[in-house]
């Protein structure tokens, strides 16, 4: 067990950031924008409220105009205070953050306490319908009130753990601080095209849907003034044009990148940013009767049957992580030096060839290529697999309801988190209530210690109970193949300085980013 | 012709009627949900109660039945509805946005479709069966012949890799802005006199409209080949070459008494024209009507796809109507009738 | 359809090289189809990672590698197979359906003809790529599903224009007497009227089959294709459209194959409608509207009388 995982420590170590992160701000004055970025990429925002959607490119747009008060910092997704300068647990069921003082929104206002309550109370507001609304375990708060001009408190109806973990269980890290005296006079479809009033680093300019977002450098940002003058969202979907418009130079930056281009990129005069990805792809098996992959030991061979670096080294040239337990590196819950299985035909080979039967295997267009290459190697065994490709709502319709043998499937841990929202979602009994079958697989035991392991406030336990779930998940249970985490790539100009691109595809440090001559 | 458009209007209905039948319960049937789809990003504690919350809230939980009848009520009121996956925008809103670009794309690509047949067909019709004629009939095919995107994807390679003289994505340039007057790109720019902007967007739109146009103008010069052909052997034409008038002028003439036909034929491609703008906003990202209904069929936005098939229709509806009354005015030898049948 | 003007009618208005050509490309295509197993050199789905992407001219490998290291030759060869099996197929069951139907509410008339006509208004106005997505999308992937979509989606090309013939055959001598004989309406649809329709039949039979390629080809870019492990030469070119700048070959070969035989169904198209269907410059248009048939024929039946030799 590897200390860096402990959830004391990450809330220590969270404490520790919020003052290393006032330190810019003596420097911030000096700070003056100039040049402009176009960034090409994929999407564009569906709306500028940044509580009427669930999509994280909606959110890298609003989040770069309102800070949020935490967010999570690539190695390990620790969450790391922004506008809140600290989280203190005052007794099982009440958190207390305080506030940043000095802090300005684009309107010249200071962030208050005020401005949080507010944000938080219309997010749960039944009028508002926010599908964000019990994201985390929102559900389980009673109430939030401003305890002074920089002080919140929250009330939970059940333990939410220690701070760090609170962070993400009462989303902290997810809901942009909006300006109360502006959003509470709009009506919610004012507030869908209204000019984000935040306290970003950037403050709007315009939206034109499906073609661009600009907004321009905030320079009384608490953190300092950004260091580029404007910065361009070009919606580009089509990958082939994106690369091309960043060959031709019309764009300095492009996201995201897949391994199509890798080889193309790495030839040319631009830079690369990688960084570790949080979205796993996993082979999903049907654990149910009359499945072929019922039998463990079918489930096990699976575990032994793929060449994962082939796949990372061909197709990815290197630019993704293997992987050999439910967890994700990075992921809480992932155990550091524990790699259960192997890369070992002969294991595989004579369990998996008495499979004849032909099986489909589903997979989204997007990742058609690996699924290819994990459906030849199933073959090399004597399977009969066939891959079908399907559209991302058929493929979400086929897991949810279980229809399937095999699935090649992704999960994304952008939160970090293992116990609750993504154990939930994945392996508890309580997913079939609401018709999310998925593998089938169900193990009310496991379920139970996974309750215990949430509420377990003792640090040292509850990772001995983490262990235990994902060691059983993984050797015993096997539900899935975990296979490979591919990386977040960006490419630039090389005039592109200073962007440290974050886990999870976010864009955290633009006001740090400089464009150079 | 009163009573003919009586008639076609009564037509109209029932197959709008017909239209919003097959939409709605097509959407139900296909895979996938825009809420489930919606709900699969994100973490949620309990992620099957935000769910059936934000279903109820949105009225996704009651019968199928109610929720066509609902639909129909709108849509009787002209009201289409709010997208679903872009926080509540109002469909009107988003067609609004979009049809615009696919008007001026179409108009271009008609355009280049026409600079491009006229004079082939001429020289075909003129020159009939000789090996211009056969050269022409041939040429005309191969635009037909060409998968849409393929030759988007090559236009795209060849434009933005070898000769980067037409930009390959994209409306505007990103450093200029057009003031909305209409909504359409290049009409704004105009009736504003921002000269850049108009100039920046035609170029923007060449390498879609020319690949809507290569992939029409095979139409075009068969019928307006034929059309030529069936006036070159008309009498009055004869009296106009025994009168000694210069050929150009006799072929003026053809033109004029062939184009009628043609242009009847052209608005009644309108329907062809719109569905081949699916395939090729996609390609280019262009945000059109396609690009739009593509996108929502994806994302299982249902109100978007319903609004924006029920107006896309009726619009087909409605161009091809026009181009029969037009005709009708335009030669007199036709009858609009109000009777069934093709007599 | 232009030579009607033409004081002699011409039995082959297209130079016969064309057609030769048309027909010997296709037969090409058809051999490659039936005998892939044979002739491909390797099998279409054999992998080899450390092969991928190399350029045609690779030794073993005339026409290169894919992405994943298969042959781009064996993939053709074999996508003619499917692509060629699925047009001719969409194509004959096409025209049955459109046929049958077309033949009734031609022969009927009456309300069925109104129920029938409404339907085929519905469905032309439907924009026809929506309506073979939502299609493959409930039905599933695979070489059938593909069928049904599109056999589903292309009948009305065929009902319109039969039941026009059908209205004005129906009231030619030889079917009145026929009726007038006890012939069994079916009878009459099939002995009588359905001879007398099979020179559009075939006409627009030949512009389907190019038609139906192409479709096919741009199902599978917006990803609904037949599946990932059938080699279809759409598929190959959908798949092959980001590497269009660093291996051209993965997208431009197979997008050759595509024109070759789309074009090669078009000229024997052309050529057919110049031989059977002479007056119509019209009836080329798949998913024509009523409107437009209308006018054609009103077009046609106010221009015949001027025409010199009619």
């Amino acid at each position: 067990m590897t200390e860096r995982n402990l959830y004391g420590t990450a809330a220590v170590s969270a404490l520790a950031m919020a003052l290393v992160l006032s330190a810019p701000m003596a420097e911030a004055q000096e700070r003056t924008p100039s040049g402009t970025l176009t960034i090409g990429w994929q999407w564009d925002p569906s709306t500028m409220d940044p509580q009427m959607h669930r999509q994280r490119y909606t959110q890298i747009i609003s989040h770069n105009m309102r800070d949020k008060l935490f967010y999570q910092e690539p190695p390990g997704l620790t969450p790391v205070p922004l506008l809140a300068e600290s989280l203190e647990q005052i007794d099982e069921t009440t958190y207390e953050a305080r506030i940043r003082e000095g802090v300005l929104f684009h309107n010249g206002d200071e962030l208050t306490a005020e401005d949080v309550v507010f944000t938080f109370q219309r997010l749960w507001a039944e009028e508002t319908n926010s599908p964000r609304a019990g994201m985390g375990n929102m559900r389980n708060i009673d109430s939030i009130e401003a305890v002074d001009r920089y002080t919140v408190r929250w009330h939970t109806a059940v333990p939410f753990g220690p701070p760090a973990s609170a962070v993400v269980g009462l989303h902290l890290t997810g809901q942009e601080i909006l300006h109360k005296a502006t959003y509470e006079n709009l009506s919610m479809e004012e507030a869908r095209t209204h000019p984000p009033m935040g306290v970003g680093p950037f403050s709007f300019v315009e939206w034109v849907p499906e073609q661009r977002v600009v907004m321009d450098a905030f320079e009384d940002y608490w953190q300092g003034s950004p260091l580029v003058e404007r910065i361009t969202w070009r919606t580009i979907p089509e990958e082939a044009i994106r690369v091309a418009e960043l060959l031709a130079g019309s764009v300095d930056m492009i996201f995201p990148v897949t391994p199509d281009f890798l080889g193309q990129l790495q030839s040319a005069n631009v830079k690369l940013e990688v960084v570790p990805g949080t979205y796993m792809r996993m082979v999903m098996m049907n654990v149910r009767e009359g499945s072929p992959f019922h039998d463990p030991e079918v489930r096990r061979a699976m575990n032994y049957a793929f060449d994962r670096q082939a796949i990372v080294d061909f197709l990815y040239e290197g630019l993704a992580n293997v992987n050999w337990q439910i967890p994700g590196s990075g992921q809480e819950g992932f155990i550091e030096g524990y790699v259960p299985f192997s890369y070992d035909p002969d294991k595989a080979r004579p369990i998996l060839s008495q499979i004849t039967e032909p099986i489909e295997m589903y997979v989204e267009s997007a990742w058609e290529l690996p699924a290819q290459v994990v459906a030849e190697q199933l073959r090399g065994y004597g399977m009969n697999i066939t891959t079908v490709v399907l559209d991302q709502a058929s493929f979400n319709a086929r897991n949810e309801a279980g229809e399937f043998d095999l699935l090649f499937a992704g999960g994304g841990y952008g939160a970090g988190t293992f116990l609750g929202a993504y154990y939930n979602n994945h392996f508890d009994c309580s997913r079939f209530e609401s018709n999310r079958i998925r593998t089938g697989f169900c193990d009310p035991e496991l379920d139970a210690l996974e309750r215990q392991a949430a509420a377990e406030a003792d640090p040292v336990l509850r990772r001995e109970y983490t262990d235990e779930i994902v060691r059983r998940l993984t050797e015993v249970h096997m539900p899935w193949v975990p296979m490979f985490s591919p990386s977040d790539v960006w490419a630039m100009q090389p005039h592109v300085e200073g962007f440290a691109g974050s886990s999870a595809g976010q864009f955290f440090n633009m006001h740090e980013v400089s464009v150079g001559n | 012709m009163l009573n003919f458009i009586l008639h076609r209007a009564g037509q109209t209905l029932i197959v709008l009627f017909g239209v919003t039948l097959i939409i709605f319960f097509m959407l139900r049937v296909m895979p996938g949900d825009p809420v489930a789809l919606m709900f699969a990003e994100g973490d949620d504690e309990d992620i099957g109660a935000a769910r059936a919350e934000f279903e109820r809230a949105l009225g996704l939980d009651r019968p199928l039945y109610v929720q066509y009848f609902v639909f129909l009520g709108d849509i009787l009121r002209l009201n289409f509805g709010n997208s679903i996956v872009r926080g509540g925008e109002p469909v009107l809103d988003m067609v609004a946005r979009a049809l615009p670009l696919t008007i001026e794309l179409s108009i271009y690509a008609l355009l280049i479709a026409l600079v491009i047949a006229v004079p082939v067909a001429i020289l075909s019709a003129l020159k009939q069966n000789t090996v211009w004629d056969r050269g022409g009939t041939a040429f005309a095919l191969i635009g037909v012949s060409l998968p849409s995107f393929w030759q988007g994807i090559m236009l795209v390679m060849f434009f933005a890799v070898w000769i980067p003289i037409f930009p390959v994505s994209g409306v505007l340039d990103t450093r200029l802005s057009i003031t909305r007057v209409t909504g359409a790109p290049f009409t704004d720019a105009v009736l504003t006199g921002n000269w850049e902007a108009a100039w920046s967007v035609l170029r923007h739109m060449t390498l879609p409209a020319l690949t809507l146009g290569t992939g029409i103008c095979g139409q075009f010069v068969r019928v307006l080949r034929s059309s030529l052909l069936e006036v070159k052997h008309q009498d009055f034409i004869d009296a106009f070459r025994a009168r000694g008038l210069s050929e150009r002028a006799v072929v003026r003439h053809m033109l004029h008494n062939a184009m009628p036909t043609t242009a009847v034929i052209i608005g009644l491609r309108i329907g062809a024209l719109l569905s081949g703008t699916i395939v090729i906003e996609t390609v280019f990202a262009y945000p059109g009507m396609g690009y739009l209904l593509i996108q929502a069929i994806n994302a299982r936005d249902f109100p978007v796809v319903q609004g924006v098939v029920v107006l896309l229709t009726a619009m087909v509806i409605a161009a091809n109507l026009m181009a029969d009354i037009i005709h009708g005015m335009l030669d007199p030898r036709v009858k609009l009738s109000g009777g069934r049948g093709n007599k | 359809m232009m030579h009607v003007s033409v004081p002699k009618r011409r039995g082959r208005p297209l130079p016969n090289i064309i057609v030769v050509f048309a027909v010997t490309t296709l037969v090409f295509f058809a051999i490659l189809a039936i005998f892939a197993p044979w002739i491909a050199p390797h099998p279409p789905n054999a992998q080899s990672l450390m092969m991928r992407l190399r350029p045609p001219g690779t030794e073993g490998y005339w026409l290169g590698t894919d992405q994943l290291g298969r042959d781009v030759l064996s993939r053709i060869i074999h996508g003619a197979r499917i692509s060629l099996a699925i047009g001719v197929v969409v194509m004959v069951l096409t025209a049955m359906l459109g046929v049958v139907i077309g033949l009734i509410s031609g022969y009927f008339g009456g309300w069925v003809d109104t129920v029938i006509m409404r339907i085929v208004d519905i469905w032309l106005a439907f924009p026809f790529l929506v309506l073979a997505i939502a299609l493959v999308a409930v039905l599933g992937q695979g070489p059938d599903k593909i069928v049904i979509a599109l056999v589903l989606s292309g009948w009305p090309g065929f009902a319109r224009p039969v039941r026009g013939e059908v209205l004005q055959l129906r009231e030619r001598e030889y079917t009145l007497s026929a009726r007038a004989l006890g012939v069994s309406p079916f009878g009459v649809m099939f002995k009588h009227l359905l001879p007398n329709v099979m020179p559009t039949v075939l006409v627009l039979s030949a512009v389907d089959l190019g038609y139906n390629i192409l479709a096919l080809a741009s199902l599978s870019f917006l990803g609904l294709g037949i599946g990932a492990e059938t080699a279809t030469w759409g598929g190959m070119l959908a798949s092959g459209r980001n590497y269009v700048a660093t291996a051209w070959w993965l997208a431009a070969l197979p997008g050759i194959a595509i024109f070759l035989v789309v074009i090669s169904s078009n000229l024997i198209g052309d050529w057919l409608r110049d031989r059977y269907d002479p007056r119509s410059p019209f009836r080329q248009a798949r998913n024509q509207s009523l409107a437009e048939a209308r006018a054609a024929k009103a077009a046609q039946s106010a221009q015949a009388p001027t025409q010199p030799n009619a």
